[in-house]
């Protein structure tokens, strides 16, 4: 079995909170963040909720300058720097450390506002487009807290920062870093709003993961980071070991570029490969923390997936998403958040907005945050293009 | 003992023509045009189905054309469709698709927006659908971070294939030009207006420019576009390779290091660069540049030169990005001239391109080409070099 990796801080901003206890408290309320957006005028306001980080991540982040995501990833990493007890302000940059970004929109909202300048008043606003880039986030943070070994900025859509989470592993594995900062960002914008919405997959009454009446997803922002360390490295600075990375897989379904396999083929290979990674059998597995958007299609063909890892014996499932929506490439480090304070704190999130479970879908989502003894969790990300990452972390 | 990377036992390429020509801008701003280098403009015609290109956008179509160059007689059906990997490094993605659905979004009032446009808006969407045409079923990266984008997917192709996470991985850079590209680029002075083709350390007054062929060169980068594809296997797996990768480096600097580059951090660099590959700089036929013809830039490259010379005199450089222009993944197209050189034992003279596809530069030119680094200086904050020999 190989060397796992060791996840030695967290950090995370979303519409349900700007820490993870923030976050945890909504998430042990049963409390969703969907609501009205006020971010930007649309005229889609008013008639889909939306999870939309309040409050100015401008204002609470280190950066002199950035888009709403390179502000809300500073934010989070920040966090996690300090959760894991490293240095936020270093003076010299640290030739051992490296950071990689899953992103999706980059400064998106502020390139569209370029856009409506140029089209509507034939103005080149240069500054609206200064930080248009996905590694625009990824080079800030590395220059803000001196990450010279490694950077990179992955963007595979929804499952973005899942993969960006594996590729700090790979990071580390190959020696090449002892400490990763990784993790995903994305900020809300009318590109991801009105594209959702065009392909009628976005619900009005808010996304319903599982649900035999569910009508679609929801919309979020927000970011994730964890520090990832060579286990070696962490414990010779007695680093506290929150949780470890002990398996990732990654597949693509090679099916359509937007809807799943039907099947749930890809990300059951991922699961499969992940489990391998590990190096444990699907019944080692306490909690799987689904992608569960809310979908007709994602849905049915995850619970297929799991059906096929787990058969009789799935564990304690729920998808998070009707409480921060989806956050698009935040997505898989949100999630992966999510799954080391579920073992820290040995409970199950529920899975908000769940009534009645889909009549074939043959899984049985836990309804309400409750209690549990958990050492693993799993956590599935899927994304445009059947791109699947599937991860596990553990206590030991 | 030799820790090669990967063998490369396909190749391909989508390269814009050699002639100047000209991109015109979306709105009547600053000026109606630019010059560039450019790709036929319905590209893939009469190559791809006609469904597919209509479905499909720019960069995903050269990424998509160069993709099956590379796997053109290979014969990829006896490796399970869950062995091959796909990792792909774009600066911009689908640009052009995303600009299309915004401007629409904002013309009509966020009404009827178009659902293909945001299908092809992410990033990932040009490896999605070459792994959809080709069935590739493993490992799926799409990597975006500037002009070292390509260079961190060769990266990671290289871990997937030592981790033994798939046996064959197609890696890829591409990146179509965009009126927008062209339009900020000329606000920001990135390019110069001239049609006058490029002519990389031809003008930067030091030692190179000596021994360049255009005399009285203008100073200046072009913007281009263009996709390359290797088709990679794990080292010795394969009795039908083209060149294998012997070494891959990257240096991160701070964002603004690169120009005010340190030549002794530099040459240092290659020399490690090299030293992976069990070789001494005298080793090398050739060092490939990516030097495009911007004064500044180039003069940091001028000085590697002068110091690899003082170190050694023998040491043959090259150019490139006279036949394709400036954008963030041209090194998957300096990559691809450099195995096609390996493979002829010469300078490649590029079959898709007019003007030879490799420019020598300064006083010595190379014999039989076996070694070739390709060095980059990334604006964006990064050291890159690629060794490859056969």
């Amino acid at each position: 079995m190989p060397e796992p990796v060791a996840v030695t801080g967290i950090g995370l901003v979303t519409a349900v909170g700007w820490t993870p206890d923030e976050v945890w408290r909504s998430i042990a309320e049963g409390r969703s963040g969907l609501g009205e957006l006020t971010l930007f005028e649309s005229p889609r306001c008013g008639h889909l909720p939306i999870a939309e980080v309040r409050g100015n991540p401008a204002g609470r982040s280190s950066l002199a300058s950035g888009s709403r995501s390179d502000h809300l990833a500073e934010y989070a990493a920040g966090q996690a720097f300090k959760a894991a007890n490293l240095e936020t302000a270093p003076r010299r940059i640290n030739p051992r450390a490296g950071v990689v970004v899953g992103g999706s929109t980059g400064g998106m909202l502020e390139a569209e506002t370029f856009l409506e300048k140029l089209i509507n008043e034939r103005e080149v606003d240069l500054t609206l487009i200064e930080h248009y880039l996905c590694a625009s986030s990824t080079d800030a943070i590395a220059a803000r807290f001196g990450l010279g070994a490694f950077r990179s900025t992955v963007s595979t859509a929804c499952s973005s920062s899942a993969l960006a989470i594996a590729t700090a592993c790979d990071v580390i594995k190959s020696g090449e870093a002892d400490v990763m900062l990784a993790g995903g960002v994305d900020s809300l914008t009318r590109l991801t709003l009105n594209g959702f919405a065009s392909l009628l997959i976005v619900a009005e009454d808010g996304c319903r993961p599982f649900d035999e009446d569910r009508k679609g997803m929801s919309l979020g922002e927000g970011a994730a980071f964890l520090v990832l360390e060579n286990e070696k490295h962490a414990a010779d600075r007695g680093a506290e070991i929150l949780a470890r990375v002990i398996g990732y897989g990654s597949t693509c379904d090679s099916h359509h570029a937007t809807a799943p396999d039907p099947e749930g083929d890809g990300i059951r290979r991922a699961m499969e490969i992940a489990l391998k990674d590990a190096g444990i059998p699907g019944k080692d597995i306490d909690y799987i923390n689904a992608h569960g958007t809310g979908t007709l299609d994602n849905d049915r063909a995850e619970a297929n997936a799991v059906l096929g890892v787990f058969g009789k014996e799935i564990p304690l499932i729920s998808s998070t998403k009707r409480f921060f929506g989806h956050t698009l490439a935040a997505a898989g480090a949100i999630e992966a958040a999510v799954c080391i304070m579920a073992l820290r704190r040995q409970q199950v999130p529920g899975n908000l907005g769940l009534r009645k479970v889909e009549e074939g879908i043959e899984i049985a989502p836990v309804r309400e945050t409750q209690n549990a003894n958990l050492k693993t969790a799993m956590t599935n990300s899927l994304g445009f293009g059947g791109n699947n990452v599937s991860m596990i972390f553990g206590l030991t | 003992m030799e820790k090669a990377l990967a063998d490369i036992i396909g190749i391909g390429a989508v390269l814009p023509s050699p002639e100047v020509s000209e991109i015109e801008f979306p709105f009547a701003v600053d000026a109606d045009a630019a010059p560039a280098y450019l790709c036929e403009k319905k590209i893939g015609k009469g190559i791809l189905p006609a469904g597919m290109l209509r479905r499909l956008g720019r960069s995903q179509r050269m990424a998509m054309l160069s993709a099956e160059d590379a796997l053109e007689g290979v014969d990829i059906e006896s490796t399970p469709p869950e062995n091959r990997a796909i990792c792909l490094g774009t600066g911009l993605g689908e640009l052009g698709e995303t600009a299309a659905f915004s401007e629409n979004m904002i013309r009509l009032g966020e009404k009827e927006p178009k659902p293909a446009k945001f299908i092809n808006s992410v990033h990932n969407s040009l490896a999605a659908q070459a792994a959809i045409r080709f069935n590739f079923k493993g490992e799926n990266h799409t990597i975006t971070h500037k002009g070292i984008s390509f260079e961190l997917a060769l990266w990671q192709a290289a871990v997937v294939l030592r981790e033994e996470r798939a046996e064959v991985v197609l890696a890829t850079g591409a990146d179509e030009l965009s009126p927008y590209v062209a339009l900020v680029g000329k606000r920001l002075g990135l390019w110069r207006q001239t049609n006058e083709p490029v002519s990389p350390l031809a003008a930067s007054g030091g030692a190179a420019s000596g021994g360049a062929a255009s005399g009285g060169a203008i100073p200046g980068a072009l913007p281009g576009e263009g996709a390359a594809s290797l088709l990679l296997k794990k080292p010795g797996s394969s009795d039908n390779r083209l060149a294998r990768i012997k070494s891959l480096s990257i240096k991160f600097l701070k964002e603004n290091e690169a120009l005010e580059l340190d030549v002794d951090t530099a040459v240092e660099f290659i020399r490690e660069a090299v030293g992976e590959a069990e070789l001494e700089l005298d080793g090398l036929d050739l060092v490939l540049l990516g030097a495009n013809g911007n004064a500044e830039s180039d003069a940091a490259y001028e000085k590697v030169i002068e110091h690899m010379n003082d170190l050694s005199g023998n040491i043959s450089f090259g150019v490139y990005r006279h036949a394709c222009g400036d954008f963030f993944t041209a090194a998957a197209i300096g990559l691809y001239f450099a195995v096609r050189s390996i493979q002829e034992n010469k300078i490649s003279r590029g079959k898709a391109c007019l003007a030879p596809a490799i420019k020598t530069v300064g006083g010595n030119r190379p014999g039989p080409v076996r070694n070739i680094l390709l060095f980059h200086i990334h604006t964006g904050g990064f050291l890159s070099a690629v060794l490859v020999g056969p």
